[in-house]
């Protein structure tokens, strides 16, 4: 298993109150395997990935990814084991604006303490149909072309698993085809496992294993449609 | 990608802040460098061994006014004294040599000294130096002997263009007063001494006394040693174990002091007192300078600060591809470091353009020369203190980025 979640919490202490915006009894990716999360913008899906990625610590459980319970580990190791392992893609892009295309990829590099490697940036480049655009900065990037370069970037330290939050939530239908078709191509090539969380039906669509948060997170209560969800829908 | 080049990437990408951090501490440390080179070689000029002089056998009245008009061709002497007092000075055993002189004449600004031909001849001006004439007369200068012959110090020859035997008339005074009509000839140019005494011109003793205008009196002072005045006479005192001077200069001091004719001035105990009397300025420059730098070290400070805040997106997306928050710190006082670094070695390169600049000007003005190339006490320090000054101003900083959070400055931008 490349993933293994068992009794999750995540809390805050709100108002006075506890407020629990995330409860997962158990849940389990298998190695390689593409998983979509799908569920309405808010109910806690990137705080699940958040979990998964290590950057927020549970309130209570166990997080097991690749073999390593992550709840057990100190900051500095985490972000070590973070860098060595997970590819982690951001709706926005999240590109350093003062980096090239190439450089946002071996900054990647440099930080999961990997010899930087030209040939490698520039296959990866290549992949994402991107080799042209290796000097151009973000600035100078399509959306699409930025969300590629992500992607290329999240691949870069070879890891064992991609964690894609909303990876097409300001692309347009064509763009979002593209992006999720490349993640899953790039994925299943270099053998690791991807979760992708939307709350576009059609990018759920496009995997075959899909997982419904609201029947996963027993914290979700549904609210009525027309607040919760007016702005995603 | 290596350290240094995140850190100038960084540094680029907020290219105003940065320049101007970078401006401000040139500027500080060009002045401190500048303030402190030129207050060592001025002290490191005045106190040189008393150019060449042991002690100053003068009149009565001001010590300072003595060397001063002595040896660096200022103010005016407060008397004369008796050349038969001069002569007594002289047979005292532990002085070895005297050389008499008379001020009060000028020519074109500067000052005109009768003095012994001794002083061109065997005068050691700095240990180990005697004068020379300056080569592109082409060995054709030479000392005075006596009769209407001038020698000009270098830079009086230099700002007037003089030549060897060109003539010139005296004035009676240091600045307004009858001219001589005497027609004196330059027979000899100095080279360069790197003194004042680059900024006189030097006639013979005798010749003084009979310049065209000064009348039967003064004439009679060549032939009648008994009426004979001088300004002055620098003296050579014998030495001991090398160097010291004879410790019985302190008993013909006291003699001499007791006297009504004249007095013992030792440029070397004079000199420091002029420097406390103008040290309030050099400390008030050296106060500003300080506080520019300190200026420039708090701009360094608030840039690092507001650039902090533009990268908080910046840095917590490192965090999320694997950058410690170790890592965070490091760049951060990396940056802080650079910059102070950087503003420093800008501000070293000024501040001696600065003291090349001065040294022209100072030179000109006084005859004292200045070195740009003066490893000052502000140059040996700079560097050192700029690390902990860049250090200080970074810990801040990176300790706010060390702490900073990756998800709440990971926000969708929309």
């Amino acid at each position: 298993m490349i993933v293994v979640l068992e009794n999750i919490q995540v809390s805050y202490r709100t108002g006075g109150e506890l407020l629990t915006v995330l409860d997962i009894p158990s849940w389990y990716i298998a190695e390689g395997a593409q998983v979509s999360i799908f569920g309405p913008s808010g109910c806690g899906k990137s705080t699940l990935l958040h979990v998964v990625a290590g950057l927020l610590a549970p309130t209570k459980g166990s997080v097991v990814v690749c073999g390593q319970e992550l709840t057990q580990m100190g900051e500095a190791k985490l972000d070590h084991f973070r860098a060595a392992n997970m590819g982690y893609i951001f709706q926005d892009f999240n590109l350093l604006q003062a980096y090239t295309a190439a450089e946002n990829i071996l900054l990647g590099m440099t930080f999961s303490h990997q010899k930087p490697d030209q040939h490698s940036i520039k296959k990866l480049l290549d992949r994402v149909g991107l080799s042209h655009r290796s000097q151009h900065h973000p600035a100078e990037l399509s959306i699409g072309e930025r969300q590629r370069v992500a992607i290329a970037r999240a691949l870069a330290c070879k890891p064992k698993l991609i964690l894609a939050d909303e990876p097409t939530g300001s692309l347009d239908p064509v763009h979002s085809h593209e992006v999720v078709t490349l993640l899953k191509e790039t994925c299943l090539e270099l053998g690791c496992s991807l979760i992708v969380v939307s709350h576009d039906q059609s990018v759920v669509d496009a995997f075959d294993s899909s997982v419904s948060f609201m029947e996963l997170n027993r914290a979700f209560a549904p609210v009525p449609p027309m607040s919760n969800f007016g702005g995603a829908l | 990608m290596k350290l240094w080049q995140i850190v100038f990437k960084s540094l680029r990408q907020h290219n105003l802040s940065t320049g101007f951090a970078i401006a401000n501490i040139a500027l500080g440390v060009a002045l401190l460098v500048a303030v402190i080179s030129l207050r060592e070689q001025v002290h490191a000029n005045l106190t040189q061994v008393g150019l060449g002089v042991d002690a100053i056998l003068g009149p009565k009245g001001s010590p300072l006014q003595i060397v001063l008009n002595g040896l660096y061709h200022m103010d005016e002497m407060p008397s004369k004294i008796k050349w038969t007092y001069y002569q007594k000075v002289l047979g005292n055993p532990i002085v070895e040599e005297g050389i008499p002189f008379c001020t009060g004449h000028s020519y074109a600004g500067f000052r005109v000294n009768a003095i012994d031909q001794a002083f061109l001849m065997n005068f050691e001006y700095l240990p180990d130096r005697n004068f020379s004439f300056r080569p592109e007369d082409g060995g054709k200068g030479r000392a005075f002997s006596t009769g209407e012959e001038a020698v000009a110090g270098w830079a009086v020859a230099k700002e007037l263009g003089l030549k060897l035997d060109q003539t010139f008339n005296p004035i009676c005074g240091v600045s307004t007063g009858p001219i001589h009509k005497s027609n004196i000839k330059f027979v000899g140019i100095l080279a360069p001494t790197g003194t004042p005494h680059d900024r006189a011109i030097y006639i013979p003793l005798n010749t003084f006394y009979t310049l065209d205008g000064h009348g039967d009196e003064t004439a009679r002072m060549v032939v009648d040693e008994q009426y004979r005045e001088i300004s002055g006479a620098y003296l050579k005192i014998k030495r001991i174990r090398g160097h010291a001077l004879h410790p019985g200069i302190q008993d013909l001091r006291y003699n001499i002091n007791q006297s009504s004719e004249a007095q013992l001035v030792v440029p070397n105990e004079v000199l420091p007192k002029l420097f406390d009397m103008i040290g309030w300025v050099d400390g008030a420059f050296l106060a500003v300078a300080v506080l520019v730098t300190v200026l420039g070290t708090m701009c360094l400070l608030v840039a690092l600060v507001s650039a902090l805040r533009e990268r908080r997106r910046d840095i917590a997306l490192m965090r999320s591809i694997g950058a410690t928050r170790k890592i965070i710190f490091g760049l951060v006082l990396s940056e802080s470091l650079a910059i102070s670094l950087f503003g420093g070695v800008l501000g070293l390169i000024l501040g001696h353009g600065i003291v090349a600049i001065g040294s022209q000007y100072i030179n000109a003005e006084t005859g004292l020369r200045f070195s740009w190339s003066h490893i000052s006490m502000a140059d040996v320090s700079m560097l050192p203190a700029l690390v902990v000054g860049g250090i200080l101003a970074g810990l801040f900083p990176a300790i706010q980025a060390y702490r900073l959070g990756v998800l709440t400055n990971l926000r969708p931008m929309s």
